[in-house]
């Protein structure tokens, strides 16, 4: 294995000036590798732990690069000036707790500097990797997706026990947490589906709750990949409007997002 | 007669020689046409008996005294004698314009002899204006004036500084409330829009018509009122391309004028432009302005930095095209001495140098006609008793405007890559294929363009390199004076990006001969807007590099608008960071795409062009693609 796999960061975008990933303006660092599968995945280039390559328009490129620590921190750091009131940096992916034991050193740097920290994540990670995130990241965006034991561990991959453990120590810990729900009509948004939701979400009525309904803006991604991408139906307004206030009815505040 | 496809008076000349300006300007006085008005203003040019200045470099991009007008009668800013061909036409143009004010009250009377605009227009003969509506009246008495006297692109100023007073004073006597002010300023920019066609110089609403809103003082605080904010609520409310306005800010202008900005930005109108004080102030004080000058700035029709009433200044002398040089290094040059890329770079700047000499050689012929009126309205003058002509504004410099900078940066790290590291092609291939237009290298073309561009990322090699650019632009013109022994600046911005383009070879950036420079201070390849803010923020821009340097974005509409409190923190932090001037096209490409195709379904779409506003439809088509493709880019998508 090489130093640079060994010692490195692999991640494949760095966007930065984003608004809906925690407070403030954020530079969002992707982190490639994923622990789930979603089948509406919209980053299909952040599942796979290693660089692909691609191809595009004729061109040959690469998904992944991996950055070392210093490299990674002054890349992200660029932005600092506009992070004056609030703001910062937010690790997605993938699943970017499942990547803490190469980036434990970049958080504990950042954390030193005072910078905010933000995370997208699924939870389905060792617990172990819950306790570390919790010392450094600030905010925790968390996506609840499919909550059938059986269906979850089918389509996803995942532990739907392990995920609402986790759910359950991020919410003890008293950080600040948005949940995020990707909308289709397939899994997400089926009747028993929604009521697990919904039930699920009544034990932690405190807590934001984002909607959204999921897009195709990763298809030229799929394309480049040469994957197939996951057909599905298109999720109507109705639809959203009508989980929300059925949320809402349960006392649970919820906001209709677009990404 | 008819020149330029416009009607000259055969009484402008005698024996088919243009008699002198005093004697053009009474003409012009008695003789205008004055249209019944019914409207708030009076407010009117006569297209068919305008002043004939088409024969040499005439005054324009200049925003003349509007302040002189609003504290003065006419006759109080005459000389007591006139013993100098200057005095006498001087004193001339006061009296002249206190008869066509005479003219308009006889007209108005004729109508109604209760009609309170008689006092104003009596008054302006030897008293100051005392009322907010009435100093309104007197400035665009002067306006259009200007206009009648073929001075193009009239820039307005800082018109909230200049009424405040008035509008105090009326507010106070309870003779006006704030939404009658309102309403008195939208009908201000609905007259200024009137004649929109006779005023559009190159491209329909490229009038120059800007209002310079907010300042800072002295000791960097900043300094706005309720007209300030009031005209930016009129300039929303009325929704049209022109006039335009430009919003001076620095890292104490108050969230909710900034808030105010963005909410008139994101309807799309383009508007206002937004200039930091902060980096613009101590360019003007390097560049030799006094303090407090520096700190009334206001700019020429677009953006390029003047003193409103003091700078007899023309901004848009001509263009440096950055492309040129590189254009010429690969045809004339010696290629098989450059061996890398620092040999490249230095090179470039060595041909840089000669285009450069050749710019300066050309201004340096450049005489500018006498002009009375623009002297009575210029500080400087009357006190140096000489015409603007004869370098009697306080200041008189001039300017240029640049293009091609971001397609030469990408060029040269295509030629760096290509060349000295992949060694895919030599120096000579280069020359081949721009001088043949990609011809047989279509393949190669597509891989350019396709290729994200470096100019505006904010690495410190791509820095580095276009500082290095321009601190040799700085090193060149700090020698140059005009005839009038006046100093010359530069700027990152200019409106030729297209017109230069057409008459331009290809560029090694996958550029076609013919085709568009890359436009402004702008990257659709950006990773977020702050990516160029920071690459802007650290360009230099003193030393003479402060002509207009504008960051151009494309915006989608929904970005702003669901956005409104994070962009107010970007506006902040982008002021601290210290970008020099910025604009926002808020606009989709789908809009775009769809009223280029029906335009009958989109009569008021607006967009930001050079550094106007104008509707989408009256715009030529190439402008039209340009935008589009612009837009496509932003939004991550191709045509």
């Amino acid at each position: 294995m090489s130093e640079e796999r060994l010692n490195g960061i692999l991640v494949t975008n760095i966007q930065r000036m984003c608004f809906h990933d925690g407070p403030g303006i954020r530079t969002v660092v992707f982190l490639k590798g994923c622990t789930i599968h979603c089948p509406w995945c919209s980053n299909p280039e952040n599942l796979s732990y290693n660089i692909e390559k691609y191809e595009k328009d004729g061109n040959t490129s690469y998904y992944g690069r991996y950055y070392t620590e210093p490299e990674l921190h002054d890349e992200l750091l660029k932005d600092r000036l506009f992070w004056i009131n609030d703001g910062g940096i937010t690790f997605s992916g993938g699943e970017p707790l499942s990547h803490i034991p190469t980036i434990k050193n970049l958080l504990k740097s950042l954390k030193t500097e005072g910078i905010d920290l933000a995370v997208e994540t699924s939870l389905f990670v060792d617990e172990n990797m819950i306790d570390v995130s919790l010392c450094f990241f600030d905010h925790f965006i968390v996506d609840i997706k499919i909550l059938d034991e059986q269906i979850c561990n089918r389509v996803l991959g995942g532990d739907c026990s392990l995920y609402k453990r986790n759910v359950k120590r991020v919410v003890d810990s008293g950080k600040d947490l948005v949940f995020r729900i990707p909308c289709n009509n397939e899994y997400t948004l089926t009747d028993k589906n929604s009521r697990s939701i919904i039930e699920f979400l009544k034990q932690y009525r405190d807590i934001p709750v984002q909607i959204f309904a999921i897009h195709d803006l990763g298809a030229e991604k799929y394309r480049s990949l040469g994957i197939e991408m996951w057909r599905h139906e298109k999720v109507k307004e109705k639809s959203l409007l009508d989980f929300k206030d059925e949320l809402t009815m349960n006392g649970i505040s919820t906001e209709i997002i677009k990404l | 007669m008819i020149t330029n496809g416009r009607i000259i008076p055969e009484e402008f000349k005698e024996n088919g020689i243009d008699k002198d300006y005093d004697e053009v300007f009474e003409l012009i006085c008695q003789n205008v046409k004055i249209p019944n008005y019914d409207g708030r203003f009076v407010h009117f040019i006569d297209e068919n008996y305008v002043m004939d200045t088409t024969k040499g470099y005439r005054y324009e991009n200049i925003t003349p005294a509007y302040d002189k007008v609003i504290n003065y009668g006419l006759s109080e800013l005459k000389y007591d004698s006139t013993d100098s061909k200057f005095k006498e036409s001087y004193n001339r143009v006061c009296d002249n314009l206190i008869m066509l004010a005479g003219r308009i009250v006889d007209e108005l009377r004729v109508k109604d002899k209760s009609d309170r605009r008689i006092e104003w227009f009596e008054n302006l003969a030897d008293k100051p204006a005392i009322h907010f509506e009435e100093s309104i009246q007197r400035m665009l008495f002067l306006n259009q004036i200007m206009w009648q006297t073929d001075h193009r692109l009239v820039g307005l100023g800082a018109w909230d500084s200049f009424l405040f007073e008035a509008y105090q004073k009326d507010m106070d006597s309870g003779i006006l409330d704030r939404d009658e002010a309102v309403k008195i300023v939208e009908d201000l920019f609905r007259v200024l829009h009137y004649q929109y066609t006779f005023k559009s110089n190159v491209l329909m609403g490229d009038t120059g018509q800007i209002f310079v809103l907010g300042k800072s003082d002295e000791n960097g605080n900043y300094i706005c009122n309720d007209l300030t904010y009031i005209f930016i609520e009129a300039l929303k409310n009325v929704n049209q391309p022109d006039p335009k306005c430009l919003l001076r800010i620095n890292k104490n202008t108050p969230d909710d004028l900034i808030r105010l900005s963005l909410e008139t930005i994101a309807t799309g109108i383009g508007a206002p432009l937004l200039a930091n004080d902060d980096v613009i102030i101590p360019a003007l004080l390097d560049f030799g302005i006094d303090k407090t000058d520096a700190c009334n700035y206001a700019t020429s029709a677009c953006w390029e930095p003047l003193i409103g009433g003091k700078s007899s200044s023309n901004n848009n002398r001509t263009v440096l095209n950055y492309c040129k040089a590189l254009d010429n290094l690969l045809k004339r040059a010696d290629l098989s001495r450059i061996c890398n890329f620092d040999d490249l770079v230095t090179e470039y700047i060595k041909h840089l140098r000669l285009n450069l000499c050749a710019v300066k050689r050309v201004i340096q012929q450049h005489r500018f006609p006498y002009d009375p009126l623009l002297s009575v309205f210029m500080y400087g003058c009357y006190e140096s008793e000489k015409d603007v002509s004869w370098g009697g504004a306080c200041y008189c410099n001039t300017g240029i405007t640049s293009v091609g900078m971001g397609n030469l940066v990408d060029s040269l790290y295509n030629i760096k890559r290509l060349v000295f590291e992949e060694k895919k092609y030599s120096l000579y291939d280069v020359k081949r294929i721009i001088i043949t237009n990609y011809e047989n290298e279509n393949e190669l073309a597509r891989h350019l363009k396709g290729t994200p561009s470096c100019y505006g990322k904010d690495n410190p090699e791509t820095v580095a390199l276009v500082k290095r650019i321009t601190t040799v632009v700085s090193e060149e013109i700090a020698d140059f004076n005009t005839y009038l022994g006046e100093k010359m600046k530069v700027g990152l911005s200019g409106a030729a990006y297209l017109d230069a383009g057409k008459a331009f070879g290809a560029t090694f950036d996958g550029r076609y001969a013919g085709e568009p420079f890359v436009v402004h201070i702008s990257n659709e390849d950006n990773n977020g807007y702050t990516e160029i803010v920071n690459f802007a923020s650290q360009m230099k821009y003193d030393k003479g590099l402060f002509n207009g340097n504008v960051l151009d974005f494309m915006v989608s509409p929904d970005f702003i608008a669901g956005n409104i409190d994070k962009f107010v923190s970007f506006i902040k932090a982008a002021t601290l960071s210290g970008f020099f001037e910025m604009q926002m096209n808020v606009v989709s490409a789908d809009q775009m795409i769809e009223a280029r195709k029906n335009p009958e379904a989109f009569p008021n779409l607006i967009v930001r062009v050079w550094g106007f506003s104008s509707y989408f439809n009256d715009l030529p088509d190439e402008y039209k693609d340009v935008l589009i493709e612009r837009a496509l880019k932003n939004e991550r998508r191709t045509a």
